[in-house]
């Protein structure tokens, strides 16, 4: 084969021109790794963290949790998205079984907003790293295992992009080496701030509003009765069981959910999380609902993992439009309702009796 | 692959050395592969799409070149049309269409079960399909004869760095690149860096870094004050901007690193002083090709005014369409139309006025200002419904600016819009008075190199978010 002299003889001569502008960037380099160590330069700044992650306070939360984890220890443990941060109040949850089993349990919310099955593992993984929980319950939604779903493909990206989320959890080579590399390098780890000061003029906000307890629960006072026929449907969210298919990535990622907690000896728990009526019309076929009810009761079947339909309530117990903030998140009292039955459930003395009221009978329990 | 990401550079690594010590036909089989794989690392099915959509614009303009019956070559012409169109049609407008026609028939309260699908939109179809229908006709109206080989036609269609956003390049101007030797000059490779490290810059450290104060604000408009949605509007503007000539940057800086050159999609846009000037200015590319293979053959401005707006109209709502599937687009592409139309009417009345000498133009610079702010701001409420979730969402962000709630804290967003606009003007204003994109390499060497190594530190700063270049999804 003929090589081609496709270079000019000035080509190298440009070559050498670039190793100044390389000079000058290894110094611009090594002169900000040396200001960040500077102890009043580092006081003046926000904190290094959040910044990458999907969205605003996960580090809020996972620093919640380590302190929780240093106090309490956690025992049970909610992960999800924003249905489950919204719907479980762990001090509810705590509160009624210790009414009925006179136990001392310690339970964390640590669901986080916009989470499908993937983010939902990957963050599990950090949360093992800092807790080791006995039991560990998954509240799930339709919309979480639709494979078609835009939003489930969006935040997937978003979470396999996040380089704190890989550090955290420290997954993988890159995730390894990204951990290595916010240990060890102060200009790594406030790239983000600088890159936002810079970009906002030099005032940056803190985190702002922190919207969950200390145990992780986030409490909704409104009140989904209190809105007109026009607002409920704006409040439909159809992008999320739109073309609902249930084979792909998140039911994969369901299913290494599971085996990572048998693997690691941890009984885990999937409930179904309660929707309000007007939901239902987000599908587009009515068949769908019952496409994911059984796809999650066939694999909950096959790794032998109980499943709770929450959707399908004792009639006391049901809940209304009163109980919801918007057609997939309840709100506090609803939220209440619903950690005082999931605690009597995780009761083995009450959970028998209880079950038979259920008008769908759990799988796999 | 994104441009943004370590994998591009490590793949750009990979191909440039085998690239430099090829000949041009290894280096085309080379170049092929590269870009099959450049493609088909985000999803290796849509593969088959590139291919067939290679091999009948191959086959469709050698038959329509050896052809000398104008109604085979009309037939040829039309087979290309029909399954380039139907390609892009399924895979792009397909629910659009049907769930439109399920919520019409709703309105009329009938219930539709229309058949649902659930089609992926493959990243850039919009983009080659476009490319190779501009060559077919080129082909067909004897602009360029028939490509007889099919490597050199198979990279046109695919050639990596502007497979997936463009430029949609011109087979009159790749095609000849791809057929004769490169040479690759020092001032191609300093150029193409510099081009390299803008994109970067721009999309890098500005798209991305404001992406974080755009989007919950366009999540749930209801939710803002007055002063937050319109910074979020400013920034979407310069975001949208950096974005895509940011990648059209860094698409052109590789080209040129192979010694093929691309044509400039963007020429600074917002120092575009009337609509007409804006549509000269951003994404080059596609307003050329739409006026070309669109407004023209439609009549374009040869049979009277009123025939004019209607081409106007027809061709910028297609461009909005081209877009995307959604009605938003469809009112983005209206209102380009429009304003296209109201400055051709203005234009007319101002003629008129001309030539009653009232002594129009006496301010030039001013004028020109006035118009630049103008035309700016008409474009920014198009962004709007560009950038909305849905056209319910835009008409919520309306109200809500309208509102005028919380007007005591514009003065604490004044900053938050202005840093990043003088960020991008500190790197605009003079290429644009310079009129050359890569003037930087005309300055005194110390200033040179110690801009080079601050955008690449900001760069440094800002890398590894990754984030997708938002016109991917067209």
């Amino acid at each position: 084969m003929r090589l081609s002299s496709i270079f000019s003889f000035d080509t190298y001569r440009a070559i050498r021109g670039s190793l100044l502008w390389l000079a000058l960037l290894l110094a611009l380099l090594v002169a900000g790794e040396l200001l960040l160590r500077a102890p009043i330069v580092v006081s003046a700044l926000p904190r290094p963290e959040p910044t990458l992650w999907h969205a605003p306070l996960i580090q809020t939360k996972l620093d919640y949790l380590r302190k929780f984890e240093k106090d309490h220890g956690i025992d049970v443990l909610f992960i999800g998205n924003s249905a489950v941060q919204a719907g479980v109040n762990p001090t509810v949850f705590d509160s009624e079984r210790r009414r009925l089993e006179s136990a001392k349990p310690d339970s964390f919310n640590a669901a986080i907003e916009g989470l499908p099955p993937y983010g939902v593992r990957l963050f599990l993984e950090i949360y093992l790293r800092h807790s080791s929980p006995r039991v560990i319950i998954y509240g799930i939604t339709p919309q979480d295992i639709n494979s078609a779903s835009p939003w489930a493909r969006d935040v997937t990206q978003r979470v396999q992009q996040s380089i704190l989320a890989l550090a955290e959890s420290e997954r993988g080579l890159l995730g390894w080496t990204y951990a290595r590399l916010l240990r060890l390098s102060h200009l790594y780890r406030y790239r983000y701030v600088l890159h936002q000061l810079l970009l906002r003029g030099g005032a940056m906000r803190g985190d702002g509003f922190v919207y969950f307890d200390e145990r992780g629960f986030h409490p909704i006072r409104k009140r989904l009765s209190q809105l007109d026929r026009a607002e409920r449907v704006r409040l439909r969210n159809r992008a999320g069981v739109l073309n609902y298919s249930t084979e792909g990535e998140q039911l994969d990622e369901l299913k290494k959910l599971m085996g990572l907690c048998s693997e690691k000896g941890i009984r885990l728990i999937l409930v179904n999380m309660p929707l309000a009526d007007d939901y239902y019309g987000n599908f587009d076929n009515p068949a769908d609902y019952k496409t994911y009810l059984d796809t999650i009761s066939d694999i909950a079947h096959a790794y032998g993992v109980p499943f709770w339909d929450m959707e399908h309530l004792p009639s006391e117990q049901n809940l209304t439009d009163e109980d919801f903030a918007d057609l997939n998140h309840l709100n506090r009292s609803g939220a209440a309702k619903l950690s005082r039955l999931v605690g009597r459930r995780c009761c083995p003395s009450s959970e028998a009796q209880l079950a038979g009221r259920f008008r769908k009978q759990a799988v796999g329990d | 692959m994104l441009f943004n990401s370590l994998e591009f550079f490590i793949f750009l690594a990979v191909v440039l050395p085998l690239y430099y010590v090829l000949n041009r036909r290894a280096q085309n089989a080379m170049l092929l592969g590269a870009s099959y794989f450049f493609y088909g690392y985000w999803d290796y099915r849509f593969l088959s799409l590139v291919a067939i959509s290679t091999l009948i614009d191959f086959w469709a303009a050698r038959a329509i070149d050896r052809e000398q019956r104008p109604r085979m070559r009309k037939l040829f012409l039309a087979c290309s049309m029909t399954a380039n169109l139907g390609l892009l049609g399924f895979f792009k407008y397909y629910n659009f269409f049907i769930d439109s026609a399920a919520r019409t028939l709703e309105t009329f309260g009938l219930q539709a079960n229309m058949p649902v699908l659930y089609v992926i939109l493959p990243v850039g179809i919009s983009f080659y399909t476009f490319q190779t229908m501009s060559y077919t006709i080129d082909v067909y109206r004897r602009h360029l004869p028939a490509s007889d080989d099919l490597l050199d036609f198979a990279l046109y269609v695919c050639y990596f760095p502007q497979l997936v956003a463009g430029p949609i390049e011109r087979a009159t101007n790749l095609l000849p690149a791809i057929q004769s030797r490169r040479v690759v000059t020092s001032k191609m490779v300093a150029t193409g860096c510099v081009l390299i490290l803008v994109g970067l810059f721009r999309k890098v450290v500005i798209a991305d870094g404001i992406a974080s104060q755009i989007d919950p604000v366009f999540a749930s408009p209801g939710a803002h004050s007055t002063p937050a949605l319109l910074k979020a509007l400013y920034l979407f503007a310069l975001q949208i901007y950096c974005d895509f000539a940011g990648y059209s940057d860094i698409a052109r800086g590789t080209s040129r690193l192979m010694g093929i050159e691309l044509m400039v999609n963007f020429n600074h846009p917002y120092f575009a002083s009337n609509i007409s000037d804006f549509w000269r200015r951003w994404h080059i590319s596609l307003s050329t090709w739409l006026r070309d293979y669109l407004y023209i053959p439609l009549g374009g401005n040869r049979n009277g005014e009123l025939k004019t707006y209607r081409n106007l109209m027809l061709t910028m709502l297609l461009g909005g369409l081209w877009h995307g599937a959604a009605w938003s687009f469809v009112v983005w592409g209206g209102l380009h139309g429009l304003y296209l139309v109201g400055y051709r009417l203005f234009g007319s009345l101002r003629k008129k006025v001309r030539v009653a000498g009232t002594g129009a133009g006496s301010f030039p610079f001013l004028g020109r200002l006035i118009g630049m702010f103008l035309t700016f701001h008409l474009v920014l409420l198009t962004w709007l419904f560009f950038r909305a979730s849905g056209l319910g969402s835009a008409i919520v962000y309306l109200q809500q600016i309208l509102s005028f709630r919380g007007m005591e804290n514009w003065l604490s967003v004044l900053p938050l819009i202005a840093v990043p606009w003088l960020l991008v003007f500190l790197i605009d204003i003079p290429q644009h008075l310079s009129g050359d994109h890569t003037v930087m390499l005309s300055w005194p060497r110390l200033v040179r190199h110690g801009i080079y190594a601050t955008l690449l530190f900001l760069v440094i700063l800002g890398f590894g978010t990754h984030a997708p270049f938002i016109y991917f999804q067209f």
